[in-house]
């Protein structure tokens, strides 16, 4: 019988450098099958590490990206028309709960306030995810995990998870890594020196002290392997940091204009 | 490094902060303080005048660059005792030249920003101002060679021999005096003078290196201006100066009033707004009084009610509509339902093999909270120009329309609304007028009637009457979806404000404000049915 998760296994090892002892506390929390919810900033590396995790336990993942338009039937499924009439087809929701992968809804508090009311009965013991439509209940496979992320620094705008919600999870809390760490993962994506790298890691964050200056976040490590990257196709550090960290920060001219200032100096 | 004129002197402290933190404010130095070079005063910095009125490119990068390394890295104060002034001159460069070594070890791009600056022409006559300038260069770039025996020497003591050497760390404050000294001393042998009356300190963004000493800034003869705190103003009831507040920190403070020259039983509110000023990049707290009060009971001219037309009601519909958009609850994409007639349709048509139409779902929408609106007309003089195209009809008469129809459209919906027109006359005085509260209960006559008075006057200090409209509206309860709609007929403007981007940025950051604390500020041009989010 062929596997139906094979589309969602992860086949390589994902490179992951642990920063204290989330690796443990996430496999606590999965033994025991406990929704996890990863709190951090964009870019700290809270998909990477799902992926490492889900590579590292042998389990295939679905990743859901919510955004204001996604609903519950998007994640639980709805009948289609074929030639020969209607079919059910399982949204990814369901597809995790019934075949035993790890389900990542990736910025949960975008997704429509329906959604929440229908992974609550997956959150607890009771492991159940009621399909409607299909007058199905249906029992969550052993395997499946239910993990959620969601970057706090957004929920200053209205959004944010209803208690009801929240407590059902188990949370973790993830920042950007020291800046060792962060420079070693900077030269391991992108293949730069360490020198560069830990330039990088400096200017990066630097720019993470302008939140209440002008700048919504500052330089994620995600922006900063990006640049490192640039710089390994042999772009100076300075156009890298520019193109990768200045521009895609900020639209005001003034802004960039004086990141720009202090990227060149840093090189 | 690029030379980008498009930099702002508002971000400039951003740049500063970027380096080594720290959030300086900038002040121009008075014009008749000559030479103009910077001066750091501890949080406070005073630059050269001209660069607030000219880009100078990279002039302001080096200048504030070098004052932040000095902040950094710079020694305590010294003592002048002993030294001759040569000689404290000498231990400012000698210091100059430390602090950008060390800054340079942890930024390395700010040597290429420096060095352009320094000028060592060996082919000018060797006075002190050129000297001077000649060992600044070579103790900024120790592989430059300089043929005057006094710059070399100066070299050589600065980097004791072990310059270009990994590790090197440039002298302590003990060698720099004892270097100083020395140095100090053979110019005397040279028979070079000091002319303190022209002498300039080399390069050009380097600062005047008076806060390396102990003494009183005042005794070097140059007044040290502050910045100004809110200007308490005349006195009354209206004055804001009246009860200034104390030195609390929040953003804005909230006074009760007793009624006076207001309807019996509406008590007079004071709050005091915060406003951005985008030029040092900071907030000044408590800068603004807005005053909201009870409309006249009397005066402008009575229009006679008329209802609202279908145009204006589509517009208000827009306006009071989802932020996003609301999908069709019929013949969707989504949804988990079949829409029957759809699917009948999409069948039909697959069997005459033409092309289907996938939207065959019904999506539930979601049930529209309850909505508290805070209506809010900017009715300052220019409101009372006529629309072109529009006959006579003026922006206010507008405005009074679309804001009666958006008051009614609320009330029919079961929502909360509050009408307020505001208008400004400097700071000190913001004036909103609350024609309708969010608690009283609607009278379409009423409403109409406290619209029909309003008198077009003063200028609109937008900002401060948006953050006094969202503080209003975020006294609604949380379950509300929490609006404030602000009609206005264009930009912010006020006769203590010059410069048009200062208020413009600031309504920026009053939105931005309300949107943290969950009211959404929709704003209105009724002259061209604009709407911005």
């Amino acid at each position: 019988m062929s596997d139906p998760l094979v589309s969602w296994r992860i086949a390589a090892e994902p490179y992951y450098a642990p920063v204290g002892r989330e690796v443990e506390a996430f496999e606590a929390a999965a033994a025991l099958r406990m929704p996890l919810l990863l709190k951090g900033p964009t870019g700290c590396g809270k998909t990477r590490f799902i992926e490492h995790m889900a590579w590292r336990m042998g389990r295939a993942l679905v990743t859901i990206a919510c955004n204001e338009d996604t609903t519950a039937a998007d994640l639980v499924g709805r009948w289609l028309l074929d030639a020969d009439g209607t079919r059910w087809q399982d949204g990814p929701l369901a597809f995790a709960a019934r075949h035993g992968a790890i389900c990542y809804l990736d910025e949960v508090v975008e997704a429509r306030p329906d959604t929440a009311v229908i992974i609550h009965p997956l959150a607890d013991t009771r492991r159940v995810l009621p399909i409607e439509a299909r007058n199905e209940l249906l029992k969550a496979h052993p395997d499946f995990l239910l993990l959620a992320s969601f970057n706090p620094g957004y929920q200053g705008f209205g959004k944010g998870l209803k208690a009801s919600t929240r407590q059902r999870f188990c949370a973790m809390d993830f920042s950007y890594p020291q800046a060792q760490v962060e420079a070693a993962i900077v030269a391991h994506e992108s293949g730069v020196d360490a020198q560069i790298a830990h330039r990088l890691v400096m200017l990066g964050r630097k720019t993470r002290a302008l939140q209440d200056a002008g700048l919504e976040e500052g330089a994620s490590t995600r922006m900063l392997v990006h640049a490192a990257g640039l710089v390994a196709r042999g772009m100076s550090a300075s156009e890298a940091c520019r193109m990768a960290v200045v521009s895609a920060l900020t639209d005001d001219a003034d802004l960039c204009a004086v990141l720009s200032a202090a990227v060149d100096a840093a090189f | 490094m690029r030379s980008d004129a498009a930099a702002g002197h508002g971000q400039l402290p951003v740049f500063v902060r970027m380096l080594w933190g720290g959030s300086p404010v900038l002040h121009p130095l008075p014009e008749d303080i000559h030479p103009q070079r910077a001066r750091i005063d501890a949080d406070d910095w005073y630059l050269p005048a001209e660069l607030f009125h000219a880009d100078r490119g990279r002039l302001h990068f080096a200048m504030l660059a070098h004052a932040a390394a000095h902040r950094q890295f710079g020694l305590a104060p010294m003592q002048r005792g002993g030294l001759q002034p040569i000689q404290q001159i000498l231990v400012g460069l000698l210091e100059d030249a430390r602090v950008e070594w060390l800054a340079m070890q942890d930024l390395p791009g700010l040597r290429a920003l420096w060095t352009p600056f320094h000028s060592a022409d060996a082919a000018l006559t060797p006075t002190l101002e050129v000297l001077f300038a000649r060992l600044a260069r070579a103790l900024l770039d120790p592989a430059y060679v300089d043929a005057h025996p006094w710059v070399a020497r100066g070299q050589r003591l600065f980097f004791a021999g072990r310059e270009g050497e990994r590790g090197w760390q440039p002298p302590s404050c003990a060698v720099l005096r004892r270097v100083a000294s020395i140095l100090g001393h053979e110019l005397g042998q040279l028979r070079l003078r000091l002319n303190a009356g022209v002498f300039e300190i080399q390069p050009g963004y380097r600062d005047d290196n008076a806060h390396i000493w102990t003494m009183p800034a005042q005794a070097d003869g140059m007044p040290l201006p502050r910045p100004g705190a809110p200007a308490p103003d005349a006195s009354g009831d209206d004055a804001p100066g009246a009860d200034a507040p104390g030195a609390d920190a929040q953003a804005a403070r909230q006074d009760t009033a007793a009624p006076g020259g207001s309807p019996a039983g509406y008590a007079v509110r004071r709050l005091w707004t915060r406003e951005w000023d985008y030029r040092i990049r900071r907030y000044r707290e408590r800068w603004c009084c807005v005053r909201i009060e009870a409309p006249p009971v009397s005066g402008g001219v009575q229009v006679p009610q008329e209802p609202a037309s279908p145009a204006d009601r589509r517009i208000v519909q827009r306006i009071l509509s989802q932020a996003h958009r609301l999908p069709a609850r019929r013949r969707s994409m989504r949804g988990h339902l079949f829409d029957l007639p759809a699917v009948v349709d999409a069948r039909a048509a697959r069997r005459r093999r033409e092309p289907v139409d996938p939207r065959v779902y019904r999506e539930p929408v979601d049930r529209e909270p309850v909505q508290s609106v805070a209506i809010v007309l900017d009715v300052s003089a220019s409101t009372a120009a006529a629309i072109p195209g529009r006959g006579a009809q003026t922006v206010l008469e507008r405005m009074r329309r679309l804001a009666f129809a958006l008051a009614d459209a609320v009330a029919r919906s079961g929502g909360r609304c509050a009408v307020l027109a505001f208008a400004s006359a400097t700071r000190a005085q913001v004036r909103l007028q609350c024609l309708r509260n969010f608690g009283d209960p609607y009278d379409a006559a009423q409403a109409w009637a406290g619209l029909s008075r309003l008198v077009p006057g003063w200028s609109s200090r937008l900002g401060a009457a948006v953050r006094a409209a969202a503080i209003l509206a975020g006294e609604e309860p949380s379950g509300a979806r929490r609006r404030v709609v602000l009609l206005t007929d264009g930009h912010a403007h006020d006769i203590d404000s010059h410069d048009p981007r200062y208020l413009q940025e600031d309504l920026r950051c009053a939105r931005e404000e309300a949107r943290a604390l969950g009211v959404e500020v929709v704003t209105v041009d009724p002259q061209a049915l604009r709407r911005r989010r």
